[in-house]
C-alpha cells in the first residue's frame, strides 16, 4: 500500500505541471497538502480506498486543467483588451493594413504586372490561384493569431473580409431573391456581422470580441471599413479591367493608407474621422472612373444608367451607405455598458 | 477587473458542488480538505470532490468575492501555514438567495404535485 502511495503522490506532483503557471503558483502547495491528507485517510481505510482516490484524480484531471486553462486564456484576453489604447505599434500597424494590401492593392498590382509582362494564358492562371490561396492562408492566420491574442485592434480587418464569404453565400441563396445581387450582399453582410457580435456576446471563446467592440466601438467601424474593397470592385464589376485596375489600385491604396493612420491615431474621434476620409476619396475615386467610362455599361441584364452622372449617383449612394456602416457602431455608446460577465462558479 | 457587485444575480443558479462548497463554508473557515470532506458528508456521499475541481471552484469563488482566504495555524506535517476559506458577507447573501430560489422552486413543484393529487 505504501507503495502504491508512493507512485500515486510522485504521479500527482508530475501531473500538477500541467495546470497553468498561475494556477500552480497560487494553489500548487495546497493542492499537494490537500492530496497528502486525502492519501493518508484512503489508507486508513484500505488499498481500494487509495486505489479509488487515485483513479478520481485522474478522472477529473482533464476537465479540471482545461477549465484552468481557458479561464487563464480569456482573463489574459481581457487584459489585452485594456491595454490596447495607445497608437499601435508598427508591428501591430503592418498587421492591420495587410488585409487590404493583400485583398485589395496587390491583386490589382499583379493584374498589371501580368498584363505588363504578357505572359501565357496558363501561367496567368497559376500566378491567380497562387495568389487567391495566399490570401485565404493570410486570412486564415491572421485571424487565427488576432482571436488566440483576443482580438487586438489590429485583427479586426481580418473580421472584416472573413464577413465577406458568408455575405456572399447568403447573397447567392433563394432566400434574398427579392432584391439584385449587391443588396442581397449588403443585407446578408449586416446579418452575417449581427450574428457574430451576438454570438461573440454568448460564447466565452469569442467575447474578447465582443468586449473588444463594446469597449471601443470605432474597432467594429474598423471591421466593416473593410467592406470598401468588395463595394469598390462591385462599382467597377461591368467595366472592363483593362480600364478599371488603375483606378481600383488608387482606390485600394487609398483605403490601405486609411487602415494606417486608424491603426496609428489615438483619439476615438480622429480614429472615425479617418476611415470616413478615407472611404469618401476611395468612393470618389472609383466614381469618377465609372464616369469617364459610363457608356461601357452595356452587360445584358444590368442597367445601364445613360448619363455620366446618373453613374457617380449610384457610387454617391454606396458612399452613404458606406458611411452609415462606419458610423453605424457609434450607437453602441447609448446602449448601457454591461459589466464584464461574471462565469458562473 | 471582475464585478462583485453584480456577482449575486449573474452567478445564480449555483452548480452544486458550488452550492456545497458555500454551505460548507457557511458555519465557519475551514481549509480545502476539510471542505471536500464536509461536501461529501453534505451530499450523503454523492459528491465527492477531486482536488482539482475543489481548487477550480475555490479560485472563481474567490474571484468574484464570494469567500476569502485567511491565514491559520501551521500545518503539523509540512510546518507550512494553512490558507483557510471563509464566507464573505457577499458569498452568504448569494447563498441566501440561492436557497430562496430553491425553496421557491420546491414550493411551486409541491403545489403542483398537490393540484395533482387533488
Amino acid at each position: 500500500m505504501r507503495r502504491l502511495s508512493k507512485i500515486l503522490r510522485g504521479m500527482y506532483a508530475r501531473l500538477l505541471s500541467l495546470y497553468p503557471r498561475t494556477f500552480r503558483d497560487e494553489y500548487g502547495a495546497e493542492l499537494r497538502d490537500v492530496y497528502e491528507m486525502a492519501l493518508r485517510d484512503a489508507a486508513r481505510r484500505g488499498v481500494l480506498a487509495v486505489a479509488w482516490l487515485g483513479w478520481r484524480e485522474m478522472r477529473d484531471l482533464p476537465g479540471a486543467v482545461a477549465r484552468q486553462h481557458l479561464s487563464g486564456r480569456a482573463g489574459a484576453r481581457m487584459e489585452s483588451i485594456r491595454f490596447d489604447e495607445g497608437p499601435a505599434t508598427w508591428k501591430a500597424t503592418l498587421a492591420g493594413i495587410l488585409p487590404f494590401l493583400v485583398w485589395g492593392a496587390v491583386p490589382s498590382m499583379t493584374w498589371l504586372v501580368v498584363r505588363w509582362a504578357q505572359l501565357p494564358q496558363t501561367t496567368t492562371e497559376s500566378i491567380s490561384w497562387v495568389s487567391w490561396v495566399s490570401r485565404l492562408c493570410i486570412l486564415i492566420v491572421g485571424f487565427a493569431i488576432g482571436w488566440a491574442k483576443g482580438f487586438p485592434r489590429w485583427s479586426y480587418p481580418y473580421v472584416g473580409v472573413a464577413l465577406t464569404f458568408p455575405g456572399v453565400a447568403l447573397a447567392m441563396t433563394p432566400l434574398l431573391a427579392f432584391v439584385d445581387f449587391s443588396g442581397g450582399y449588403w443585407i446578408s453582410f449586416v446579418l452575417a456581422v449581427a450574428l457574430l457580435l451576438l454570438l461573440a456576446r454568448a460564447w466565452r471563446l469569442l467575447r474578447p470580441l465582443y468586449e473588444g467592440v463594446r469597449s471601443d466601438w470605432t474597432q467594429l467601424s474598423f471591421c466593416l471599413y473593410t467592406t470598401v474593397l468588395t463595394a469598390s470592385s462591385m462599382v467597377l464589376e461591368t467595366i472592363p479591367a483593362s480600364h478599371d485596375v488603375p483606378w481600383q489600385l488608387a482606390s485600394h491604396l487609398i483605403a490601405t493608407g486609411g487602415a494606417l493612420v486608424y491603426m496609428r491615431s489615438r483619439a476615438r474621434l480622429r480614429r472615425v474621422s479617418v476611415l470616413l476620409v478615407s472611404v469618401t476619396l476611395a468612393m470618389m475615386v472609383v466614381g469618377l472612373c465609372k464616369a469617364t467610362y459610363f457608356d461601357w455599361l452595356s452587360v445584358p441584364g444590368k442597367h445601364n444608367p445613360a448619363v455620366w452622372w446618373s453613374a457617380a449617383r449610384a457610387t454617391g449612394g454606396l458612399w452613404g451607405w458606406l458611411a452609415v456602416l462606419i458610423l453605424g457602431p457609434a450607437m453602441l455608446e447609448f446602449f448601457p455598458s454591461s459589466p464584464q460577465r461574471v462565469p458562473q462558479a | 477587473m471582475i464585478n462583485v457587485r453584480n456577482a449575486g444575480p449573474r452567478a445564480l443558479p449555483l452548480r452544486e458542488p458550488t452550492f456545497l462548497v458555500l454551505v460548507s463554508l457557511a458555519v465557519g473557515k475551514k481549509h480545502g480538505y476539510a471542505i471536500m470532506k464536509d461536501v461529501e458528508q453534505l451530499s450523503s456521499g454523492r459528491v465527492k470532490l477531486s482536488t482539482g475541481t475543489l481548487y477550480g471552484a475555490l479560485g472563481r469563488l474567490l474571484d468574484q468575492g464570494l469567500i476569502e482566504r485567511v491565514p491559520t495555524e501551521e500545518d503539523e506535517d509540512t510546518g507550512r501555514p494553512r490558507k483557510a476559506y471563509v464566507l464573505t458577507r457577499h458569498g452568504r447573501r448569494v447563498l441566501e438567495t440561492e436557497m430562496t430560489r430553491m425553496q421557491s422552486l420546491v414550493a411551486t413543484a409541491r403545489l403542483r404535485l398537490a393540484e395533482e393529487d387533488a
